[in-house]
């Protein structure tokens, strides 16, 4: 198991190795670049151009670029934006707070939801109540993000005053409820999609496993229905689940652009959205190196919990 | 069956949702409360050093801190500042500014001439990341013969001198002194700055929001209002969902598409002003294009009446050069070119084109072929350009239009660099102030995407280089006006490029919000705002 993990590491450096290469190279060749938004402006001379284009190294070939930067990486130093002048991590850091609170809402809620959904879904198939989850799963799944979003904007926060339309705290007041109420819309926006999705994975999961013979073994040898349920059938059928959870762990950290710019949510993703399209390489750079370490990381815990779910799966 | 009854009862469910949104219960939409004035960007401010930022967000912040010598009026006069007297030797070379006594920066320093001068070092400051510093550069030396006056001595007789360094802001010396250029770009002073200016940033939360206080040291009358509240949103309907709930004061340019609905929001007035963008059409002289009679055809037989009416909704207002039309500078006497189709085709006839049996004009064997160029972001051009490429088809020009990134658009593999003729569609925010050297001197031609000059559509006219150079030596403002006047002459005559509108834009003010107002210009002092 240690020599499974160990060689999943190896390879995980390797692979994220390849797509900073891959990533800084796409980046620098694309058009544009971070002087365009200084192009168009008149109070910005081309000649202040030249000069902010040497400072930043744009006379450089990207490659050579791209050494500085990954040696720097090495050493733990991440750079700093081209646009605020400040290190990068200190950007991510006081963002950090604000996409862990809003994702791990989210995240949390989608869990609550979806399984006690999903298995009901699962042990009372084409009943109302399934069918009735089924339309709302797909519903919610076919509903785009920015429009959910605004008409619960419009409806709790604009007619309703029950909520406020967007924001993380009120100006003055950091305290908890405050939070939880700005939590709400925009958690129950990105919880959603989730929630249908899982539900109805592990529904399609539990109708795999209802039919096993352990399953009717089990109920023969006189199990109580709700230990079947726990032990026996949603054990296994949480594999899949394991699965899309680890790969989406990523966003915990990356943010949900979407939501985030409806709701003015002070995220991760608006971060790396607005360094996309400023082209700060650096915080561009910080982004997909976050988001591609958690994704194999994701990968790899979802892997390992694979053991824990299911004691018959061995990594050599 | 069954199945059928349970999709009914979801079905009901949801018209129940819908319909209670429709007739429920409405809650009055509150305000901030009194003393405290909200608006809402849409980026997250980069930097709030005058000298550093890059985003529109950051000035729109950074405006209510700092303070030049000269400032404008929301009428556009000029006015002093933080200087109380201007006085510019004959030869233009030497301009001295009296500061006005008293003045201190929000941490409680006075402010003295040292600071004035220390602007000037910032600025030209080859280490620091510098991206505003236009005019600074014409400064040979500067003097500060008491803390309370400064003397710029000028390489050359500079008459936007004011604009570009007058009313620059003024940064202060004692918090920057000793600091190294790579200490200045990571400095904490990027996001609390200190200025002179009526208010002070006491909190910046990244992405949320930035909260500026009264400064208590202000020099000019105490602010009406307590604090003002920069919110940070990037969604536009957001925006509107937050005036409309009462959490704003002012909602600065309301998209056009939701005009009509804020209209009918109860207690809140708009304010409609011009702005100082331009839309245009550049046309690349290459090859057909290098012909003035041809850019001129183009010019009758483009159709900006209907672009201004059906595309922009009437958030927009005819241009006719670069100067904007509620500006000092703008030649009223000019009127553009009426949309002539038939005048169009004589032109292209006395240029020498005969019309082929496509319909298409040809010369020399070669046809009349100016494709159509815009961003693919901005719906408004790529509907301008369908109406633009109608327009000039029936005129017997070959287009075809392309709508594409803003990165392609301008890239070095775009249409500006290929050496064919092009008509490009976008925008120019040229300011209210007069100088356009780099869009219409030939010595800003950019050699390729990354060069030097905004004049990419190639515009050469000997008259036209010297007219810039003149304007920019003559200090006697009657002087300085009769060449600008020219100037728009010759962009009129020889149709560098197709102005096609200026901008309109419209504020939407709160009801409890006194004393604010918005023009091309900008606003009334903030000081003299208050919300009850």
């Amino acid at each position: 198991m240690t020599r499974y993990v160990l060689q999943r590491a190896a390879q995980a450096v390797a692979l994220l190795a390849l797509v900073s290469l891959v990533g800084y190279a796409i980046m620098n060749l694309a058009p544009g670049g971070p002087l365009a938004v200084y192009m168009h402006n008149p109070q910005v001379t081309p000649e202040r151009i030249a000069i902010l284009r040497h400072q930043l190294g744009f006379d450089r070939p990207w490659y050579a670029r791209y050494v500085v930067w990954a040696g720097a990486l090495l050493r733990g130093q991440w750079g700093d934006s081209y646009y605020t002048g400040r290190p990068v991590l200190a950007m991510i850091g006081e963002r950090l707070p604000a996409t862990l609170a809003l994702m791990l809402s989210a995240f949390g809620l989608a869990i609550a939801l979806a399984i006690p959904l999903g298995t009901f879904a699962a042990t009372h198939k084409y009943s109302w109540g399934d069918t009735a989850l089924s339309f709302g799963s797909f519903f919610a799944w076919a509903m785009p993000t920015f429009w959910f979003g605004l008409m619960l904007q419009l409806l709790f926060a604009v007619r309703w005053r029950l909520l406020p339309v967007a924001g993380m705290h009120e100006v003055g007041n950091a305290s908890l409820p405050d939070l939880a109420r700005h939590l709400v819309l925009p958690a129950l926006v990105l919880g959603l999609g989730s929630i249908a999705s899982w539900s109805r994975y592990l529904r399609s999961s539990l109708l795999d496993v209802l039919s096993q013979d352990y399953v009717r073994t089990a109920r023969a040898k006189g199990l109580p229905e709700a230990r079947v349920r726990r032990r026996h059938m949603l054990r296994n059928a949480l594999i899949p689940i394991a699965t899309l959870i680890g790969l989406d762990l990523h966003a915990l950290v990356g943010g949900a652009v979407i939501t985030e710019s409806i709701f003015g949510w002070p995220g991760m993703g608006r971060l790396f959205l607005e360094a996309l399209n400023n082209r700060d390489y650096p915080v561009q750079m910080a982004g997909l190196m976050m988001s591609a370490a958690l994704l194999v990381a994701g990968n790899l815990m979802a892997d390992l919990a694979y053991v824990a779910l299911d004691p018959r799966i061995r990594y050599q | 069956m069954r199945h059928r009854k349970v999709i009914r009862q979801a079905l009901i469910l949801l018209g129940g949702c819908g319909l209670l949104a429709l007739v429920g219960p409405r809650f009055a939409a509150a305000v901030p409360a009194p003393g405290t004035f909200a608006l809402v960007v849409s980026d997250n401010p980069d930097n709030l050093n005058p000298y550093l930022h890059s985003l529109l967000a950051s000035q729109q912040v950074y405006g209510f801190v700092f303070d030049s010598l000269y400032r404008v009026d929301e009428r556009g006069r000029w006015e002093p500042a933080l200087a109380a007297g201007e006085h510019v030797s004959a030869d233009g070379l030497t301009w001295t500014y009296t500061l006005r006594p008293g003045v201190r920066w929000s941490d409680g320093e006075p402010l003295t001439s040292a600071d004035v001068k220390y602007t000037w070092q910032l600025a030209t400051d080859t280490g620091v990341h510098i991206s505003y510093a236009t005019g600074f550069d014409r400064i040979a030396s500067v003097a500060t013969p008491t803390p309370a006056t400064v003397v710029f001595h000028l390489k050359a007789p500079y008459a936007p001198f004011r604009e570009q360094v007058a009313g620059a802001p003024i940064v202060p010396r004692h918090l920057f002194a000793g600091l190294s250029a790579d200490e200045i770009n990571r400095s904490p002073f990027n996001r609390r700055p200190v200025g002179t200016g009526p208010f002070a940033v006491s909190e910046f939360v990244a992405d949320d929001h930035v909260t500026l206080r009264a400064n208590p040291y202000y020099w000019g009358p105490r602010p009406k209002l307590r604090q003002i509240v920069v919110r940070i949103v990037p969604d536009q309907n957001t925006q509107v969902n937050l005036l409309r709930a009462g959490d704003l004061s002012v909602l600065q340019g309301v998209p056009p598409a939701r005009l009509d609905e804020v209209r009918r929001f109860p207690g809140i007035t708009l304010q409609r002003y011009l702005t100082s963008t331009y839309a245009l059409v550049q046309l690349d002289e290459y090859q057909f294009l290098r012909d003035v009679r041809v850019r001129q055809a183009l010019d009758f037989a483009t159709p900006k009446a209907p672009i201004i009416k059906d595309v922009m909704r009437g958030q927009a207002a005819p241009a006719v050069s670069d100067m904007v039309p509620d500006g000092p500078w703008a030649d009223r006497g000019l009127a553009p070119r009426p949309y002539d189709p038939e005048r169009a085709r004589g032109l292209l006839r006395a240029a020498g084109f005969v019309r082929g049996a496509d319909g298409s004009f040809t010369k020399d064997g070669a046809r009349l072929e100016v494709p159509l160029w815009t961003v693919s972001t901005r719906l408004y051009f790529v509907q301008a350009m369908q109406i633009i490429a109608q327009a000039w088809r029936a005129a017997g020009v070959a287009t075809d239009t392309h709508a594409v990134s803003s990165a392609a658009l301008f890239g070095q593999n775009g249409p500006q660099w290929n050496g064919r003729d092009a008509a490009l569609i976008f925008s120019w925010s040229q300011g209210v102030f007069p100088e356009n050297r780099i869009n219409w001197s030939s010595a800003y031609i950019p050699a390729d995407a990354n060069g030097a000059g905004e004049n990419a559509e190639r515009y050469r006219n000997p008259e036209m280089d010297a007219l810039l150079d003149q304007a920019d030596a003559a200090v006697d403002p009657a002087r300085r006006l009769e060449i600008y006047r020219r100037i728009q002459a010759l962009e009129q005559r020889d149709v560098p490029v197709i102005f096609l509108f200026w901008y309109v834009n419209t504020d939407a003010v709160a009801a409890n919000v006194h004393g604010y107002v918005a023009t091309t210009f900008g606003t009334t002092p903030p000081e003299t705002w208050s919300t009850r």
